[in-house]
């Protein structure tokens, strides 16, 4: 039976989303940028700067100079992840099996779904137009027997359209589009296979599909082949749902950006005592301790520890997160942004003390474990606030 | 009655990255905390020792001379109790900075004459068994002063007191970690602890210390104790250098004097009485004070290469024309020999030396070899944390990305300049304004206040780019000797405290167009047959060098090709009247305008064109008429100072030498100020009014910038005039010399565009044509194999040895076949388009597929013929592989939509006097200056199709725009045009960037048309 892969997406998403729930920022210049300071750069600009001649990649401040009409926006990871949410629960309506590519963008798998609800086309439109009703946004599609053909032509069309790749017509449908449009090429590993067919004049996929494999594999070598099948319109691989992977994780945005490490440990141990709360609460352990940190310059360090045995006290973690710093922090740049996430989740088995009171005497262990539980109790009672990690001089 | 307390633990600010206080501070806080004497120790190094004996003794201090060796887990301070002290000091001092150093054995060995002090019980317990003589034990508050003292009351050794002061106050503490944090490319919270010194290491005064101390006051007493037996009254008057050959005094005059006088048949032939006059009576300077071994060592150096320069004062010198060390004759150009050597000079003769750029290192490999590492070292520079380098490096410490210190530094350094003019606003409140003006939010405050405050801290030594030492025995017994990175013995001073000290420098210098010359002069050979010598050859009187001169077609010459240059022989030659045209002497005219380019005269240069084409002049003074006549009254040279000095402010001719060179020094205004009464008191004797006294004196203040002896212009304006020489007759080989030696004022790209200008035909890169170098013959300039980026010299090397070997190649496969290259250095010449001439029906994307199977065990049956590059494909390779588009100028590829209506080229600019009109060009070089108020501005040239104009963009324009302009960009630029003597320049009222696409195609270029 033939494929039928369609990909459904809302082009910026972002800025679709925030012009959803703020209707004056329709027609006017928008950008998204982590945070609305001069130095970050954006992630992404509405058509409306495009035209003033803002693009990613520059900063806030550039950006303001251009265009001083322009708005910055902070993305809402919540808020996004709602919505997000939300046309999942639309899509899941018509498709059986769907992938996230990212947010506010899917693939379809609707093979096997004609007589229940006619031909993908249709089913791809029905879809846009309850996205569109339900959720107001428009979207594009892109219909085909696999997905980078549905991918692509999903990539082609404006909002609220639709792209239709007929099953056979692939090859004819790839031959005049650049393979500078193969997200795999724009890897910093792929650079000189990329720079290699630059040289040969292999610019779209017709030219690489009319290379012979042999040659082609002079060039590019074990790619030879993928290439080949891509820039023929092939592609084998399934729409798989992604693996759901049980994480805890907190944050915090220092601000200013911060490079002192006194300070930037007590913010540090403020996180991990937020996480273990929250790890009691749930009666949950962890297995892996990952810290994250954005620095001033936005390069982002992920650095990650296995606990053994897994644990969800602070007096636990706290060796190997000061381990994660200076495993994460090398670099003499400011920092602005810490995140400690908390994977490998498991249920707690600790094995409860044979006979009371034969050591009566708390060791250092257990007394920094009933400090974390009253320090819990606390926050319960007064709020998160009520004790802090500070700084004596 | 004195102290009874002395510093004799005191760092300053050489001590590299450590010590906070200038010298200037230091002497003036110890002088108002009542100290008579002061002991400079810094760190493993005498680095600013010169300068701390001049300092001190302006302070009315006496000044020790020390330093703090440290080296692993030891330390000790070291006095120089007597000169032969010094020497060992010195000694101690360069075998520390060996690799293999030990502590303790070197410091037993020449321990004489020197006092130590330390608390480094190890080292001390050595010390003390061999001998207990003028060892201290140092107590330092808060340096374990406890076991210390136990120790020195143990051992018997006496106590003496010290701060190990790093810094003058406890608030500059916070510096001091700064500098650590900055040397260690670390943070300052991450600069651990033993990294720093501690907080109470500050110069406290002698009562602050004292109670410290109450229960050893005999560590104070002693501290006075050791001052007394110190050396304070150092002498460093005395010249140090080697005699030639180990002559005695009067077998090396003798010798000098042969010399000279067989140099002089050559260079005359016969010795007019003029000639031998002079020759005698600098021989009998020479001679007195005793510089021949100088001279003779110098020639011996010259002699090892055909072409040299010798510039700088030096060409003078008859005796230095004679020995072929200079090239210019001082009779015949008027030289004054004084400006080199005076009888009442006490600095040592300075000669400079230029070599072709890439014969220098050999020369001094030679001079090394010769007089060995033992007695010779090269002179270094002491590198000091500017401005830019401390805001940059105290920004890094406080952890900001380097993308923003970049966009921030120039914001701030436009302002930096004003801060020695606000001097009344404390630091602080000057770095918030600034913050305020530039919006810049914390941390930049911070930054700014601090990194002011490292504004000249020394941080390291590097080679200075040609000064060699030479002395008669040991080296390191006069300067420390360290190792610079390419393992060249280097001395731990400068050119100035090296020269105070005595010691006499030699500067081997390289220039890149002694160079040009040479390659042009055998590529004349091999290609005409035509053999010119160098030595005799002589283009002052060739018509057409002198008309290129005057027509200012200057580019690629010698030091006239700068625009500021270009324009001055514009305005001076184009609207001279033909009666002074006619008498007008090319070479003194040239050589007034190579030094008039420079600050101190560039403001009368429009007074000088003006004179020089006739207008009568009245000099400020009658006697300053014969003084100046030769440049209208003007003060054009160095000299000049010495002249208006004697003339008119009644100096001896010494004493006028003394005060152009005193100029020239950065800490002058004290003696300044004797000059000026001396100068004031002459001329009012003289009758001069005050008015024009005073306006004589700001004449001879400007030569505090850079400025030109006469000699020196001399020499330059000689090599420019080669240069000329070969740019009229030589055209393509001259060019392809210059663009093949780089280093020119302008890039290549606008060398290229000069030559297409001068009707050579650009030839692509081809492999069996092209050199490394670039090539020049009859009309044509073939680009070199070096333009090609990443292509590697040894593989080019071994191309045109097999090419000459077994002759030319046949096609791609017979290349790889022969040379059997790297595959990415053949990729590289085929995407140069060397191989196009051997490809026949092969495109370059073909031929990259043939590359590709070449090594293959089983190559593909079929490899494919993709079809040729695009045109806006093949320049885009152009640009990536050379740096610039050949086939086309950057203009063309402004698309057609983007060109304004009316765009006036180059060549018509003169047509437009006094309108404003628009232009294109691609921006070739820049310089900006400031104005008088401290605004910046610039001069920029463009260059469109037709050719190069200059133009001006004022400080209201510039500030808005200056972040727009970067060389080779193409711009829209709209202005004014004015004409000032005949020079044509464009004054900017707007200026855009055209959109210039790197993938665009040249509309009018149809694909495959010939380069050129």
């Amino acid at each position: 039976m033939d494929r039928q892969i369609v990909c459904l997406a809302v082009p910026s998403f972002e800025l679709a989303l925030a012009r959803l729930i703020e209707p004056r920022l329709r027609n006017r210049p928008l950008g998204v940028a982590p945070v609305a300071q001069p130095r970050t750069l954006l992630q992404d600009v509405s058509a409306e700067a495009v035209l003033d001649g803002l693009y990613p990649g520059m900063t806030v401040q550039q950006a303001l100079q251009r265009c001083p009409a322009l708005y910055i926006l902070t993305p809402d990871v919540v808020r996004t992840a709602q919505a997000h949410a939300m046309l999942s629960r639309i899509i899941t309506r018509y498709a059986p099996v769907w992938e996230p590519i990212t947010s506010g963008a899917f693939l379809l798998d609707l093979t096997g779904t004609t007589r229940l609800f006619g031909p993908p086309c249709d089913t791809a439109a029905r879809l846009q137009r309850d996205i569109a009703m339900q959720a107001r946004f428009d979207g594009v599609s892109g219909i085909g027997s696999n997905k980078l053909v549905a991918q692509t032509a999903a990539g082609l069309v404006q909002p609220a359209q639709l792209y239709e790749v007929r099953h056979g017509s692939e090859r004819a449908f790839m031959a005049p589009l650049s393979i500078e449009i193969l997200p795999v090429l724009h890897h910093p590993r792929m650079k000189s296979f990329r720079q290699c067919l630059n040289d040969l004049n292999l610019r779209t996929f017709g030219d690489v599909a009319d290379t012979p494999l042999p040659a082609l594999t002079l060039a590019v070598g074990k790619w030879a082949t993928p290439l080949l099948r891509w820039a023929q319109g092939i592609d084998s691989t399934p729409v798989t749902p992604p693996p759901i992977q049980p994480q805890l994780e907190v944050s915090r945005a220092l601000e200013p950006d911060e490079i002192d490490d006194v300070a930037i440990w007590h913010c540090l141990a403020d996180l991990l005592e937020q996480l273990c709360h929250m790890l009691r609460t749930q009666q949950r352990v962890c297995g892996q301790l990952a810290l994250t940190i954005l620095a001033s310059d936005h390069v982002r360090s992920a650095v990650h520890h296995p606990i053994d045995p897994p644990s969800y006290w602070e007096i636990d973690l706290t060796p190997p997160l000061r381990a994660l710093f200076r495993q994460g922090a090398r670099r003499r740049i400011r920092i602005r942004m810490l995140t400690l996430s908390a994977t490998a989740l498991t249920v707690p088995a600790e094995q409860g003390e044979l006979f009371d009171g034969i050591d009566s005497v708390p060791n250092h262990r257990t007394r920094a474990q009933q400090v974390a539980l009253t320090l819990d109790r606390l926050r319960a009672r007064f709020g998160t606030d009520i004790i802090r990690y500070g700084r004596t001089h | 009655m004195p102290s009874p307390f002395v510093h004799l633990h005191v760092h300053s600010s050489y001590s590299p990255m450590q010590g906070v206080p200038s010298l200037e501070t230091l002497c003036r806080t110890a002088r108002a905390q009542g100290a008579d004497t002061l002991a400079l120790t810094d760190t493993n190094g005498l680095y600013g020792a010169i300068r701390f004996l001049e300092v001190a003794r302006a302070s009315g201090i006496k000044p020790i001379l020390g330093t703090e060796l440290t080296h692993e887990t030891h330390r000790a301070v070291l006095l120089a109790k007597t000169p032969a002290g010094y020497g060992n000091l010195c000694r101690i001092l360069s075998a520390r900075h060996d690799d293999t150093f030990d502590f303790i054995k070197t410091v037993a060995q020449y321990r004489a004459g020197l006092i130590i002090l330390s608390d480094d019980q190890a080292s001390l317990t050595e010390w003390h068994r061999q001998a207990a003589e003028d060892i201290f034990v140092e107590l330092t508050p808060g340096l374990d002063m406890a076991e210390t003292l136990a120790f020195s009351r143990q051992s018997g050794l006496p106590p003496v007191a010290t701060t190990r002061a790093q810094f003058l106050t406890p608030s500059d503490y916070q510096l001091h970690r700064l500098l650590r944090a900055i040397a260690l490319n670390t943070t300052l919270s991450r600069l651990p602890n033993d990294a720093c010194c501690k907080p109470t290491q500050w110069m406290m005064p002698a009562a602050e210390l004292a109670r410290q101390f109450p229960h050893v006051p005999e560590a104070l007493t002693n501290s006075r104790q050791i001052a007394d037996h110190c050396a304070t009254d150092w002498d460093f008057k005395h010249l140090i250098f080697p005699s030639f050959r180990h002559l005695t005094p009067s077998q090396a005059f003798d010798r000098l004097r042969t010399q000279t006088y067989e140099g002089a048949y050559r260079r005359y032939g016969t010795l007019s009485s003029a000639v031998s006059a002079r020759i005698d009576y600098e021989l009998a300077v020479i001679r007195d004070k005793g510089y021949a071994d100088y001279f003779l060592i110098v020639e011996e150096i010259v002699r090892q290469a055909p072409r040299t320069c010798g510039r700088g004062s030096a060409a003078a010198s008859i005796v230095s024309y004679c020995l072929h060390i200079t090239h210019v004759d001082p009779i015949r150009h008027r030289l004054v020999f004084e400006r080199f050597l005076n009888p009442g000079r006490h600095d040592p003769p300075d000669i400079d030396i230029d070599f072709p750029w890439d014969e220098r290192d050999a020369v001094l490999d030679r001079v090394f070899a010769q007089y060995g590492e033992r007695s010779a070292a090269m002179v270094a520079n002491q590198n000091t944390l500017a401005v830019r380098a401390a805001i940059r490096e105290t920004a890094k410490v406080y952890g900001l990305p380097k993308a923003e210190i970049g966009r921030v530094l120039p914001l701030i350094l436009r302002q930096t300049d004003h801060f020695a003019a606000a001097a009344d606003m404390e630091s602080r409140a000057w770095t918030a304004r600034l913050c305020r003006h530039a919006q810049l939010s914390a941390p930049w405050p911070d930054i700014i206040h601090w990194a002011l405050q490292l504004d000249g801290h020394f941080r390291n030594l590097s080679l200075h780019c040609g000064g060699i030492v030479l002395v008669p025995d040991e080296i390191r017994r006069y300067v420390p000797v360290e190792r610079s990175a390419k393992g060249v013995p280097l001395i731990q001073w400068e050119k100035d405290q090296a020269e105070e000290a005595g010691l006499v420098k030699i500067d081997l210098l390289g220039n890149r167009s002694l160079a040009v010359i040479r390659d042009a002069l055998a590529a004349i050979a091999r290609h005409t047959g035509r053999q010119i010598d160098y030595a005799a050859w002589d283009p002052l009187t060739d018509a057409r060098t002198s008309a290129l001169i005057r027509h200012s077609d200057t580019m690629g010459c010698f030091y006239v090709e700068s625009p500021a240059t270009r324009l001055l022989l514009k305005k001076l030659w184009t609207t001279m009247p033909a009666a002074q045209q006619a008498q007008a002497d090319d070479f003194e005219y040239l050589t007034i305008v190579s030094s008039m380019v420079r600050p101190a005269a560039h403001r009368f240069a429009d007074d000088f064109i003006r004179r020089a084409h006739g207008q009568p002049y009245r000099a400020l003074h009658p006697t300053l008429h014969d003084a100046l006549s030769e440049t209208f009254g003007i003060m054009v040279y160095q000299e000049d100072v010495m002249k208006v000095a004697v003339a008119l402010g009644g100096f001896s001719i010494e004493d006028g030498d003394q005060l152009r060179k005193i100029l020239s020094k950065k800490h002058k205004q004290r003696q300044l100020r004797d000059y000026q009464r001396q100068f004031c008191a002459g001329a009012l004797a003289r009758g001069a009014e005050l008015r024009a006294i005073e306006q004589i004196w700001a004449m001879i203040m400007s030569f505090a910038g850079y400025s030109f002896c006469k000699p020196h212009s001399a020499s330059y304006a000689q090599v420019s005039f080669k240069s000329a020489y070969l740019r009229a007759h030589y055209p393509a080989e001259f060019m392809a010399a210059v663009i093949s030696n780089q280093g020119g004022f302008y890039s290549t790209f606008a060398y290229v565009s000069e030559a297409r200008r001068m009707g050579l035909t650009i030839q692509p890169p081809d492999l069996n044509e092209s050199d490394w170098a670039y090539q020049g013959r009859e009309k044509n300039l073939r680009v070199g194999l070096m333009q090609i980026k990443g292509l590697r010299k040894e593989v080019v090397d071994d191309v045109m040895a097999k090419r000459a070997a077994q002759g030319p190649f046949r096609s791609l496969q017979d290349f790889l076949e022969r040379v059997g290259p790297d595959p990415s250095q053949v990729r590289l010449l085929i995407k140069a388009g060397c191989f196009d001439r051997l490809a026949g029906e092969l495109t370059r994307p073909a031929l990259l597929w043939r590359l590709l199977a070449w090594r293959e065990h089983s190559p593909p049956r079929y490899l494919p013929i993709p079809p040729e590059y695009s045109l806006s494909r093949l320049i885009a390779e152009e640009i990536e592989t050379f740096g610039f588009p050949l086939r086309c100028h950057p203009l063309d590829l402004v698309p057609a939509g983007h060109v304004p209506p009316t765009v006036v080229p180059a060549c018509d600019m003169a047509h437009y006097i006094g309108h404003s009109i628009t232009m294109m060009g691609a921006l070739i070089t820049e310089k900006v200056v400031h104005t008088k108020q401290g605004d910046p501005m610039e001069f920029v040239s463009f260059e469109d199709l037709s050719g190069l104009y200059d133009a001006t963009i004022f400080p209201d324009l510039y500030r808005k725009t200056c972040h727009l302009l970067d060389t080779n960009c193409v711009y829209v630029i709209e202005g004014r045009v004015e004409a000032h003597f005949a020079a044509v320049t464009l004054t900017v009222t707007s200026i855009r960037k055209a959109s210039y696409r790197r993938g665009a195609q040249p509309a009018d270029l149809p694909v495959g048309s010939p380069i050129g």
